[in-house]
């Protein structure tokens, strides 16, 4: 339930379940409503409401069904240790047992009452990774939605959401443009200019950006597909015994090409010395950053001042890159094999193949004749006013391509508004639940075809399918969208950790952070291992950058391996980092915001917001008159905030052996780092590494967790209370087979709300957005 | 709430089928905004030069000691925030202690950041909710819906920082309400265009000339294939359930929308000259950004392109360092200063140079001549910020910023100050009138704010 | 969600009033005292004429009572009508500003130099209704209706209060019958109209009650002293006439029934209907479905009312200050909710300005 929680409560569709049966009221006065009047009410009242929670109104018994989220969320803390808080009078534990275990039981007696309910998710347009990758997998071209497309908001930490996922007019004309220019990409309609362009980008007119003595950028746009010649300008030269430096070029990220690079003089010239490189790559249409770096260029190290290091008789460096283009390439357009199945000129017989073939593999599904009939108008309409037929395919790609039966995954419901009705959804819907759970990306012909067969929900058949689906490249979407999501990773991109407290911190590392997590979550994946990797794995993959950043030795070359780790320093992600990095401030680590992390994304248990009148931290002291430990034990000295702090500060200096960039340090300022800790239940440490065997000691905790973060991803939506049912099913198989990542996989997809789905009721989800209790003036 | 016909319905009634889509996407032998305009005025009743609005909105509320002045009346000394904008004095108003009291917990409690970016424009107070988004029409939404039509853009929505994506951007309230000030509908955001390059091309064409057969046939086609998904659309609509529907009500919503403004480019077939380059992707340097984004403005502005625009600056809770000026902390941390000097001057200083930024785009604007007039005489250009306090969350005495004539209506060259807890829908009630939109109601208005002209 | 959870909450309490009898600054101690035992929270405070001095002053009192406005914790600030007569100001109101402490600087300041400082009475009451659970507040009149009969012109403010307000109590007019009442006649169509359309049950306080009741004047050398020094009410009512004087209790009576309806101080009558003719007198009309009842004085209750009067009017105001573990644990433990909340003698903030992310290390923004 932790989305629901950290949400506050979302207004529980209980449609389909009947009424549960009545509380235990006497249990209630017994052994809860005297804990909470006594102690609870305290600090959760009306006026006071720490963490949010006023409680009077929950000495009502019928508030443990009515608002369920609030009680597991009162039983959980409770259970945990973590209420009533330290500094507060405690009762006696087994009272508190007594109060865990009433609650236990009427949430167990409320269950099995309730009628299984699906849910449902609601039709969802295509977010931006989803319509790059359908795009590429549908038509070979490749278009970068991220580049034109406004941001998709986001729910429960995942920018697949069906609910949130909007479309506005700016929208609207990105799809409409889209579809012209992909099309006319795809059958390599759009004619070349006559004259090649060229571009320039250099460090004298800033359009070449340093991030280092060895690595430029720039942002470029590319007008066409095709072959461009880059030319690099090199200027300056280094020592007589200089050795040469192998030259990567980059773009968005992605390795093109590599060049050795001469870095000794030339003895050509005698003043501003400067040597040229030229390579031809094939660059895609879209706006692109592209990177030049020398590859572990240790010579640089020695440099101290960009005085010396842009001396050309010291150094030698990347100063300037042409985009000379476009050539005509010589590779036949993959896009045009994938929608020319025959020879539009063999008649309209193959044209008519042709448009309902794209039809069926843009919609998911079968087409019916009508629908080809109405693209095939395109085709006609191109030949009236006197263009070629293929000219007229592109016409009805461009249609199809805005058509809502593309743009949106629709499910359809026998009974739209009867939530009573649950029932199986199609093959081929469920083909495509599954597709883009695990691929972020339509069907391939064999999933499809399968699907139509009838065959999918054959569970033998799924199982098969997502076996060989989890073993597809394409699963690499798996690991950006679902880990960089949950692991926060793609905040990569939005950190700006302070140069001069980082000079480590550059552009390749940034991408070796994100390589090395992405690679781990890919191994756990593919290699069915434990998700207890995910806390404690004893290996990481790295490259001779990354190994150096981390003091990890014999690790050479710019590819990543898989390393087995010899030492406690690190294990699993939380010491990966990119996990690290994201979860720290410009210039500092957060030990609140580690914790926040891992109680977020770890344990799924996110902390409320603060209370009122948080007193004053001062933080200007930290490091210089006291530590910024001692500063928020202070702070914890207050049973208000130490409720929630205790255990998110205690986890989060865990993780001070790492700093603001996830480098492993001893000291911070002039204060030892000191990460031992006592977690609210008692259990204790010293090192990061026993941190992470306490975190391993809660292994059901973090199943759940991860289980919940993976069903919401899923489905496209919240986790909601009828789910809860669902959510244990599968954590306990996932126990029984020793946490196996793949059994986690194939529980999801097998899970009734994966499965099925049912109508909805209406009045429920006109929401006002009034508030329940209160009438707004609106 | 606006009383009377909602904007949505206007732009249904607006809507005719079988439109020509001519003047999208072509570029450039420019012409200045008059003598290109009267032609196609000279059927609507709207003046010679009309008024423009735009809103700057910076987050995190300021530091309100270098913001505030302690006096009412003629500006003699301006205040250090708003030093940048001494040359322009005598063209703007400072209004103090206007409130959104829909910003304020009420009865939602924590999330401060969340709801007062979510209830700036619209008035109201946003439904606490992550995925369940619930708004209102923005009121530069109900003003591009009546008049919209007579622009080639009804209105743009500009932003400078890229979305968050966390989901929960504020103790439980949605992204949506801090990544947006513009809201088409309840739940329909309206993401902003952060890509000057984007911008570029949208308000001026990709750069490729068209020949007019070539732009005919892009219209047709453009046409036929806006009334296949029209017609795709509705067969689906059928037998869906109510959330789904409305999905799709979003999308046919979006499309008419589209299509309205290809009627505008009918209508307006003006190629207009942008005279500057087609920017490269984004700035990483805040103050380039702003500059290619606020020019662009200025140019539509002037070019009559739209009326209506709003400008994120950045959002609210955002964590952008300010390395431009040496500080490497996030912007909202530095904000909760909690009172220690070192850090509210950090504050001060981003604040100052926010409003650096914005001097730079008020003067393009007054160089811009328009008849007799500067551009800004003819516009309402509001900085101005969702908080006051940003380290105590104060909703009342927001920093608000009026600069401009709305047509050589407003008296400037002062600072008003209104009654406390005067609402901020007041002033767009105010802003309505001199846009020609005329409603008797919006948000949590009592009244219009009237000491703006010669009060 | 917990947040919106209603249930029992210090009830807010509205008061609008012309500020020209010194009862009604004795009100709003009273009403500050009532807070102190979370009986009810402070939420607005409105006269019924343009008097600026008054008004500065109420302002300072305000002030006072509320303590330095923290963080989150914003002082509302006091609803002046623009239009109407300032009428006379009482030395009352003025002579307290007249202090000086040792040094020569005045005791208090005031702060209100014009209209700007101030609020439109309707827009505040609107802008603070806003913030309280439905049912969970009550309005007390002491003075002409104007300001009440137009917030019932504002937009949506009706449904508003309907939803909000459990009820308004108005004192003036004298029960059965009786004189013409000053406030009334002041503006005959304004107390029509509230009473009219108002939307919730009317109690009224009529004079004779507050005539019944005399609030003890010796408390304010005694009590007041001794609670809180140079308390600016004491000040005032001082330089209100010559002492010793015991005040009528007409708002006071008002007041203290709104915040303690059950506590049974009063008696209340039957239902009914209560009209104003052209003269402004009061005149009550029994009918079973009626919405309106005045207030009886029952003797067997003088003195327990004058006691709460003086105990509660003089109280040190209960400044809102955030609690350390100690006061935790001195608490003893006590099952029932009503002595729970009594127990916790923290002032609640101004609702409107509740925090949310609160100092970045101090909780997790969201990142």
């Amino acid at each position: 339930m932790a989305a629901v929680l950290a949400a506050g409560f979302i207004a529980v569709d209980r449609a389909a379940t009947p009424a549960a049966p009545a509380v235990d009221t006497a249990g209630f006065n017994a052994s809860v409503k005297p804990i909470v009047s006594g102690t609870c009410e305290q600090c959760h009242n009306a006026s006071i409401k720490s963490g949010d929670l006023n409680l009077v109104p929950y000495l009502d018994p019928a508030t443990v069904a009515s608002d369920r989220a609030t009680w597991e969320l009162i039983a959980s803390k409770v259970e945990s240790g973590e209420m009533p808080p330290s500094g507060v009078a405690r009762p006696p534990q087994e009272k508190m047992t007594a109060l865990v275990k009433y609650l236990r039981g009427e949430f167990a007696r409320a269950d099995a009452a309730v009628k299984p309910d699906p849910g449902r998710v609601t039709a969802k347009r295509l977010n931006r990774n989803e319509y790059t990758n359908t795009i590429r997998d549908l038509l070979a071209v490749d278009f970068r939605a991220d580049k034109n497309f406004p941001t998709d908001d986001s729910g429960y930490g995942f920018d697949n959401i069906a609910d949130i996922l909007t479309v506005s007019p700016v929208l609207m004309e990105k799809y409409l443009e889209a579809a012209e220019t992909i099309s006319a990409r795809a059958l390599g309609a759009d004619p070349l200019p006559k004259k090649p362009l060229e571009q320039t980008c250099d460090l004298s007119t800033k359009t070449l950006r340093r991030l280092d003595y060895s690595t430029v950028e720039a942002s470029q746009r590319i007008d066409y597909d095709g072959d461009y010649n880059i030319l690099f300008k090199f200027p300056g030269e280094r020592g007589a015994d200089a050795k040469p430096v192998t030259m990567g070029f980059y773009m968005d990220g992605q390795l093109l090409k590599s060049m050795q690079v001469e870095t000794k003089p030339s003895n050509l010239v005698a003043f501003n010395p400067q040597s040229n490189g030229e390579m031809t790559v094939f660059l895609p249409e879209g706006d692109h950053v592209f990177r030049a770096a020398f590859l572990n260029d240790d010579f640089v190290a020695q440099f101290t001042s960009d005085r010396d290091a842009y001396s050309d008789k010291k150094n030698k460096w990347i100063g300037a890159i042409t985009f000379v283009g476009p050539y005509p390439t010589k590779v036949e357009r993959a896009s045009r094999k994938k929608i020319l199945i025959c020879d539009p000129a063999t008649g309209d017989a193959c044209v008519q193949k042709i448009v309902s073939q794209f039809a069926h593999r843009a919609y998911r599904r079968p087409v019916t004749p009508a629908e080809v009939a109405s693209l095939m108008k395109f085709v006609a309409m191109a030949k009236s006013q006197g263009q070629t037929t293929e000219q007229g395919i592109q016409l009805a790609i461009e249609a199809t391509l805005v058509s809502p039966e593309f743009l949106f995954r629709i499910e359809r419901d026998p009974n739209p508004t009867d939530p009573e009705k649950v029932h199986r959804i199609s093959d081929v819907e469920l083909a495509t639940r599954l597709s883009y759970f695990l691929w972020s990306s339509m069907p391939d012909d064999e999933l499809l075809s399968v699907a139509e067969a009838g065959k999918l929900h054959d569970p033998a058949v799924l199982s098969a399918q997502v076996d060989r689906m989890m073993k597809d490249p394409k699963a690499e979407a798996f690991a950006d969208n679902f880990a960089g999501q949950w692991l926060e990773v793609r905040n990569l991109d939005f950190i700006t950790p302070d140069a001069k407290t980082f000079p480590q911190w550059n552009a390749e590392l940034k991408e070796e952070f994100r390589t090395e997590t992405r690679l781990f979550f890919q191994y756990v994946l593919t290699e069915n291992r434990p998700i207890t990797d995910f806390i404690n794995g004893r290996y990481t993959f790295l490259n001779e950058g990354l190994a150096k950043f981390y003091g990890i030795s014999g690790v050479k070359g710019p590819d990543f391996r898989k390393v087995d780790l010899t030492t406690d320093e690190r294990g699993g992600v939380l010491s990966q980092g990119s996990v690290l990095a994201v979860s720290s401030y410009p210039n500092r680590t957060s030990p609140t915001i580690r914790g926040k992390y891992i109680l977020s994304n770890i344990l799924g248990t996110p902390p409320p917001p603060p209370p009122p009148d948080v007193p004053p931290l001062d933080v200007s002291k930290v490091g210089t008159d006291v530590s910024l430990r001692q500063q928020l034990e202070a702070h914890r000295a207050n049973p208000v905030c130490a409720s929630c702090h205790a255990k998110m500060d205690v986890l989060g200096f865990g993780l001070e052996n790492y700093n603001g960039i996830g480098k492993w340090r001893t000291t911070d300022g002039k204060f030892p780092i000191d990460v031992g800790g006592t977690m609210p239940d008692g259990a204790s440490f010293h090192t990061a590494a026993e941190m992470r065997s306490v975190l391993l000691a809660d292994m059901p905790q973090f199943a759940h967790c991860l289980t919940e973060k993976l069903m919401t991803y899923a489905l496209g939506r919240g986790m909601e209370a009828y789910d809860a049912r669902a959510m244990d099913d599968i954590d306990k198989a996932l126990a029984a087979d020793n946490y196996k990542f793949q059994t986690l996989i194939h529980q999801v997809v097998t899970s009734l709300p994966f499965q099925s789905r049912r109508g909805e009721l209406v009045s429920n989800k006109q929401s006002t957005g009034e508030k329940p209790k209160e009438i707004a003036q609106r | 709430m606006i009383k009377g016909k909602a904007p949505a319905m206007v732009q249904r009634s607006a809507l005719k089928r079988r439109t020509f889509l001519r003047g999208i996407g072509t570029a450039a032998i420019g012409l200045p905004f008059l003598d290109a305009m009267s032609p196609a005025f000279a059927a609507s009743t709207a003046p010679a030069a009309p008024v423009r609005m735009a809103f700057f909105y910076v987050p995190n509320g300021m530091i309100m000691d270098a913001w505030d002045l302690n006096y009412e009346g003629k500006f003699q000394e301006l205040p250090r925030t708003l030093k940048a904008m001494e040359p322009f004095k005598d063209d703007m108003i400072q209004i103090g202690n206007l409130t959104h009291n829909t910003g304020r917990a009420l009865l939602d409690g924590a999330g401060d950041h969340g709801r007062c970016s979510g209830s700036y424009l619209t008035g109201v107070q946003v439904k606490k909710s992550l995925v369940d988004i619930k708004s209102s029409v923005s009121f530069d939404q109900i003003v591009a819906g009546e008049i919209g039509g007579k622009t080639r853009f009804p209105s743009l929505e500009l932003g400078m920082e890229d979305a968050r994506q966390a989901g929960d951007c504020d103790s439980g309230y949605s992204c949506a309400y801090t990544n947006n000030l513009a809201w088409k509908s309840d739940t329909q955001p309206l993401p902003p265009t952060l890509n000057p390059r984007a911008l570029f091309e949208r308000l001026f064409g990709t750069g490729q000339p068209m020949t007019p057969e070539q732009r005919e046939r892009q219209a047709m086609t453009r046409r036929s294939i806006l009334d296949f998904v029209m017609d795709d659309t509705h067969k689906l609509e059928s037998n869906l359930g109510p959330t789904d529907r409305r999905k799709l009500d979003e999308y046919l919503s979006s499309i008419r929308e589209v299509e309205t403004q290809i009627q505008a480019a009918e209508k307006d077939t003006r190629q207009v000259d942008p005279g500057m380059d087609k920017p490269y992707g984004i700035p990483a340097d805040f103050g380039d950004h702003f500059k290619l984004m606020s020019d662009m403005i200025a140019i539509a502005f002037q070019s009559d392109l739209t009326r209506v625009v709003t400008f994120l600056m950045t959002r609210e809770g955002s964590l952008r360092p300010y390395h431009e000026l040496g500080i490497p902390d996030g912007h909202h941390p530095l904000t909760h200063h909690r009172n220690q000097p070192e850090l509210m001057e950090k504050v001060r200083r981003i604040n100052e140079y926010h409003v650096q930024q914005f001097a730079g785009f008020v003067k393009k604007m007054k160089e811009s001549k328009e008849g007799d007039r500067s551009l800004l005489d003819n516009s309402m250009i509001v900085y101005g910020a969702g908080l006051s306090d940003g380290n105590a969350h104060l909703h009342e005495d927001l920093p608000t910023l009026m600069v401009g004539r709305g047509g050589n209506y407003f008296k400037p060259g002062r600072r008003i100050l209104a009654r406390r807890e005067t609402p901020m829908c007041n002033l767009f009630l105010t802003m309505m009138d001199r846009m020609g939109v005329n409603v008797d109601h919006f948000g949590d208005s009592t009244g219009r704010l009237n000491c703006l002209d010669l009060g | 969600m917990p947040q919106r959870a209603g249930g029992p909450s210090p009830a807010g309490a509205f008061f609008d009033t012309g500020f020209t009898t010194i009862d009604s600054l004795l009100a709003v101690s009273l009403l500050y005292g009532l807070q102190g035992k979370s009986d009810c929270k402070v939420a607005a405070i409105a006269m019924s004429r343009p008097n600026l001095d008054v008004a500065g002053f109420v302002d300072m009192v305000q002030r006072t009572y509320h303590g330095p406005a923290g963080n989150f914790a914003q002082l509302p600030p006091i609803g002046v009508p623009e239009k109407g007569e300032p009428g006379t100001t009482s030395p009352a109101f003025v002579k307290p500003f007249e202090e000086k402490q040792a040094d020569g600087t005045p005791v208090y300041k005031n702060t209100v130099r014009s209209l700007v400082d101030t609020a439109d009475p309707g827009t505040l009451f609107r802008n603070y209704l806003e913030a309280f659970h439905d049912g969970d507040a009550f309005f007390v009149l002491a003075g002409p209706a104007t300001n009440l009969a137009a917030l019932l012109d504002m937009p949506g403010v009706k449904k508003l209060i309907a939803a909000k307000v459990q009820r308004l109590v108005i004192a003036g007019g004298a029960f059965p019958s009786g004189a013409p009442d000053p406030n009334f006649r002041a503006d005959v169509p304004a107390v029509r109209k509230v009473l009219a359309e108002w939307p919730t049950p009317i109690v009224a306080a009529g004079q004779e009650v507050g005539a019944a009741l005399p609030f003890p004047g010796a408390s304010i050398d005694k009590e007041f002293e001794e609670a809180m020094p140079g308390n600016p009410v004491a000040r005032a009512y001082r330089a209100y006439q010559a002492m010793p004087y015991d005040a009528p209790s007409y708002a006071l009576s008002a007041a203290l029934y709104a915040a303690r309806p059950k506590a049974g101080y009063f008696k209340l009558s039957d239902p009914g209907k209560i009209s104003v003719d052209d003269s402004g007198r009061a005149v009550f009309t029994a009918s079973a479905e009626g919405q309106h009842n005045y207030l009886i004085a029952d003797a067997s209750q003088k003195d327990a009312i004058t006691q709460a009067f003086v105990e509660l009017a003089s109280a040190k105001p209960e400044v809102r200050r955030f609690r350390g573990p100690q006061q935790l644990q001195q608490r003893p433990q006590q099952p029932q909710q009503q002595q729970t909340r009594q127990r916790l003698q923290v002032q609640p903030q101004a609702a409107p300005n509740e925090p949310a992310v609160a100092a970045p290390e101090a909780a997790a923004p969201n990142q």
